[in-house]
């Protein structure tokens, strides 16, 4: 069985009250959502309830998951990434943020392969910096606010001093190059 | 074909940044049209990627038990109503309502040993384990377990894999019996420990001459508390 059919199985059990399945949904999901939290969040508490919060999601909306729409991860990581912008929106927090995101490392630190991650995270983490890597910067950059900032994209053009229309045609250039990199095998 | 206006309003959609009336009329769209959904998906999964392939961390493991104890209904909202029916109607009522109150403890009680059960991921030892993953479901009360897992390697004939429940409390570990053989990649057993253990134990699997050891002999392959 595929790792996606498998955590769309575990979604489906968990929707039907498997309290079980829950648990191991969350235990194959939960580390690379977290990264990504405390990535956004930059605070391990907040990180932590946001990732309480997404989860919490899951198991009152399992049932609503489409597999037809999106993977079951895809689907989580949409749900985690969205608490953590209500978050980040409500709390205002966005030029810590902005700094974050506009300096030299961005999301997606470079890690020697004695990084602390299980080997599936490592894989897909170096996966990620590999196709990264391959976009021109302008439009990582607009990406990577566009997904983990909390800014709109009026607001990451104001912030980078460039039109609306050329930072949406920069995230969305960015994105599909993404795709066809992920799809093709970087 | 999809136009970049329509591109970029799914990526909108995807990321939340359409307003609810734009939204549901998306929505409306995406059920007719299956290339916007196709690019719709490809795009969903391309966020999932960007999302998850940051470094991931060790999450805090009682977030499960928090969200199960806390999703709970509350029990027994009727009970004071309900002993006061008792009373005003009679003991035969009163005898059904104790009947159903015992089922509903009985139920609770189960719900509560459930959010003590522990899940441990297990992490390799060694190098040609590395893309094996595999977690245990612990339940202290009953002393048992399943320990689910993928990718683990086939062994020779003369070896088994075994399972060790380590218990600081006790000199040597806990076997907990051996993974029966199998050619499926993924797999899902039970597994109970041949002497109680207590506290937060740790499990193991180890490389065992065919038929097991009484205590480990060959190497740890994974571990996880």
């Amino acid at each position: 069985m595929d790792e996606h059919q498998y955590n769309a199985d575990l979604v489906k059990l968990a929707a039907n009250g498997d309290e079980a399945a829950f648990g191991i949904l969350y235990s194959r999901l939960a580390p690379g959502l977290y990264g990504m939290a405390f990535r956004m969040m930059n605070d391990a508490k907040e990180a932590e309830d946001v990732l309480q919060e997404g989860f919490t999601y899951i198991w009152r909306k399992a049932n609503n998951y489409d597999p037809t729409r999106s993977s079951a991860y895809a689907w989580a990581v949409m749900i985690v990434r969205n608490k953590a912008i209500d978050r980040l929106r409500a709390r205002q927090r966005g030029d810590r943020l902005r700094e974050k995101v506009t300096s030299e490392a961005g999301f997606f630190t470079e890690r020697d392969d004695s990084s602390a991650q299980v080997p599936l995270f490592r894989e897909r983490n170096a996966e990620v910096r590999e196709a990264l890597k391959k976009i021109a910067p302008e439009q990582r950059q607009a990406v990577e606010l566009a997904f983990f900032s909390g800014l709109t994209h009026e607001q990451i053009a104001e912030q980078l001093g460039a039109p609306l229309g050329t930072i949406k045609a920069r995230i969305r250039r960015g994105l599909l190059r993404l795709r066809d990199f992920f799809q093709d095998g970087v | 074909m999809i136009n970049e206006d329509k591109q970029q309003q799914v990526i909108d959609y995807v990321l939340g940044e359409l307003s609810a009336t734009d939204a549901a009329s998306f929505e409306q769209e995406l059920g007719r049209d299956f290339e916007l959904q196709t690019f719709t998906r490809e795009i969903y999964e391309t966020f999932g990627r960007i999302g998850g392939g940051v470094e991931a961390q060790p999450p805090p493991s009682s977030i499960p038990q928090r969200i199960l104890r806390q999703e709970r209904p509350l029990p027994f909202p009727f009970i004071p109503w309900a002993v006061a029916a008792c009373l005003a109607i009679g003991c035969m009522v009163l005898a059904t309502m104790w009947t159903e109150s015992r089922r509903e403890i009985a139920k609770l009680v189960q719900r509560d040993l459930l959010s003590r059960i522990r899940i441990a991921a297990l992490q390799s030892q060694v190098d040609a384990y590395a893309k094996t993953s595999a977690v245990v479901v612990w339940n202290p009360d009953q002393q048992n377990g399943v320990l689910q897992f993928e990718r683990l390697p086939a062994l020779p004939a003369n070896q088994d894999y075994q399972m060790w429940v380590i218990d600081p409390k006790q000199p040597q570990p806990v076997s907990a019996g051996l993974i029966p053989k199998s050619t499926d990649q993924e797999r899902r057993i039970t597994f109970s420990p041949t002497k109680s253990v207590s506290g937060t134990p740790k499990f193991a699997v180890s490389i065992e001459p065919s038929g097991g050891s009484v205590a480990p002999r060959g190497q740890i392959v994974l571990v996880g508390q």
